[in-house]
């Protein structure tokens, strides 16, 4: 019965996403900068391919990083679907928030999928081959860009889209570097800290897996994309769930909205 | 005899089978003042203790100065803001709970709509948050849009719409489906005299067909033309409620015909006191 509400709301906001002004800007950046990446890949020897990629994947992930602060911190596109004429309506506003997350998280994997095919395509045409782990690559950053965007929609549901889209990006930093908390010497008592640190912060070290080794396929990708597949699903599933018990709880509206 | 619609095609073609009450009892709502780092712990009362009931069939104007707390009470009893203290309710529900909205039509202040959708993009996203399915769907986007006019419209973009063209749409919205609570803010705002009228005309119809409806307004002759009973809002609390013939003597039944050109409302404004800061 709540699919239907739950697929449109997903549909508006994937609309509201491909129609922001947001993305231009992030796709001519992404073009003028992967330009000068190949401009300065010719002074490689013989690793051009590679010098390519990395600067493509680099830039991808600058900007899906803006582009999953942006929109799930709700720097844009708000109010959008979580708008009053959309909380009026009889559907749960744990579903308009779930239904947004659903949107944006496809707007991310048609980046992702776009950058992607961008680059095999390049690196087919131009080099000859297109590596399999470009597949790989593409997926882990959404994955990456998945938990960024859950991470962000739990802080746009405490607080206003500045702060929460502000707080998401240093959330995010810190759980890059908490990974390294563990094996960091530290006094016995501190140690439950930087245990319950590793597990509240988003791991986004876990998504980086190194599958440059794996350009042949699934076969030996596959195994190195099953955790970090079911972490980021695991984490997001909790950051959503939190989300929406906050925005259910602080009254069905975002804390913009308050005055 | 008030006025009726004069266009063929209307949202109420049939009378309604269930009858819905708009009750508020003691509502109160607070907002945090703006402090150095955001919110701060001093709160502004926006609305309190107001008590109110809007029959079936019957239409309420909700008046007051700016900043007197018509929008937050309105806001409150869409369901859209929880309250603080007392309740709202829908048909006996309190609003805040989904179930309570399903027949409920509401008009915000803001015409706010998701980027990159057209209007009837908006009309049918309306519907299915709506409870329509299938066919029901296009068939109440093409029943809204026919009533409301706005059949050229549906394929341009919500954004590039004029103010009176997004307001026609949001009311468009709000009365899709037929519903039985109907709670609109400033809905005559940015609209032409004429399709001020038309609009009028579907909201008396609207009531008529035994829908409560509820609103704010400004302009006394609408309220004349429109409204059943007057509640005053003064600092965010009912400081009248008075059926429109006992402030505005010789309006109501006759329609349009203002009571001493609206001094009545300019007059009854005045002497509740002038809004909290």
């Amino acid at each position: 019965m709540l699919i239907a509400p739950l697929i449109a709301t997903a549909g508006v906001a994937l609309r509201g996403f491909l129609a922001s002004r947001s993305l231009l800007p992030v796709v001519t950046f992404l073009l003028v900068a992967f330009g000068v990446g190949v401009a300065l890949s010719v002074t490689s020897v013989g690793q051009a391919g590679r010098l390519e990629s990395n600067v493509a994947w680099a830039l991808a992930e600058v900007m899906g990083w803006s582009l999953a602060l942006i929109h799930g911190g709700g720097l844009a596109g708000f109010p959008g679907v979580l708008g009053e004429l959309a909380l009026a309506r009889p559907v749960p506003a744990g579903l308009l928030l779930g239904g947004r997350f659903l949107g944006l998280a496809l707007g991310l994997f048609v980046y992702v999928a776009g950058v992607s095919t961008c680059l095999a395509g390049w690196l087919f045409l131009v080099h000859g081959s297109a590596p399999g782990a470009v597949v790989w690559t593409g997926w882990l950053l959404w994955l990456r860009l998945v938990v960024l965007l859950g991470v962000a929609t739990l802080l746009l549901a405490l607080t206003r889209p500045a702060v929460a889209s502000s707080l998401a990006a240093l959330v995010s930093l810190a759980g890059w570097l908490a990974a390294s908390l563990p094996a960091v010497s530290a006094p016995a008592f501190l140690k439950p800290v930087a245990l319950f640190a590793v597990l509240i912060l988003p791991n986004l070290r876990t998504l980086d897996g190194p599958l440059a080794g794996f350009p042949s396929g699934f076969r030996e990708a596959g195994p190195n994309l099953l955790r970090p597949t079911l972490y980021a699903l695991l984490y997001t599933a909790g950051m959503m769930a939190a989300a929406v018990t906050v925005f259910s709880r602080r009254g069905r509206r975002p804390a913009a909205r308050s005055s | 005899m008030r006025a009726r619609c004069r266009r063929e095609r209307l949202f109420w073609n049939s009378p309604r089978q269930t009858r819905l009450e708009i009750c508020a009892r003691s509502l109160s709502v607070s907002f945090p003042e703006p402090g150095c780092f955001g919110s701060g712990p001093a709160r502004r009362i926006a609305v309190r203790n107001v008590s109110l009931q809007v029959t079936p069939g019957e239409v309420v104007a909700l008046v007051g100065k700016n900043g007197s707390g018509k929008s937050t009470t309105l806001r409150l009893l869409a369901g859209v803001l929880p309250p603080d203290g007392g309740n709202a309710l829908l048909g006996g529900i309190p609003a805040t709970r989904s179930e309570a909205r399903r027949h409920l039509g509401y008009l915000p202040e803001e015409d706010e709509f998701p980027d990159g959708l057209r209007v009837g993009d908006i009309l049918r996203y309306a519907a299915v948050l709506a409870g329509h399915r299938g066919r029901r769907v296009r068939r109440e986007v093409d029943r809204a849009a026919d009533a409301a006019g706005l059949g050229a419209w549906l394929a341009v973009s919500g954004s590039d719409c004029s103010r009176g063209i997004r307001r026609q749409v949001s009311l468009a919205q709000a009365l899709l489906g037929e519903p039985r609570a109907i709670v609109l803010d400033e809905p005559f705002g940015g609209l032409d005299p004429d399709t001020r009228v038309h609009w009028r005309d579907s909201i008396r119809q609207a009531a008529e067909g035994g829908a409560a409806v509820i609103l704010s307004l400004h302009d006394a002759s609408v309220i004349e033309s429109l409204a059943d009973r007057v509640i005053v809002l003064a600092r965010g609390a009912v400081a009248a409620d008075a059926p429109l013939e006992d402030l505005a003597p010789g309006a109501g039944a006759a329609g349009c015909a203002s009571g001493a050109d609206g001094d009545w409302l300019a007059a009854t404004l005045r002497g509740t006191g002038s809004p909290a800061p």
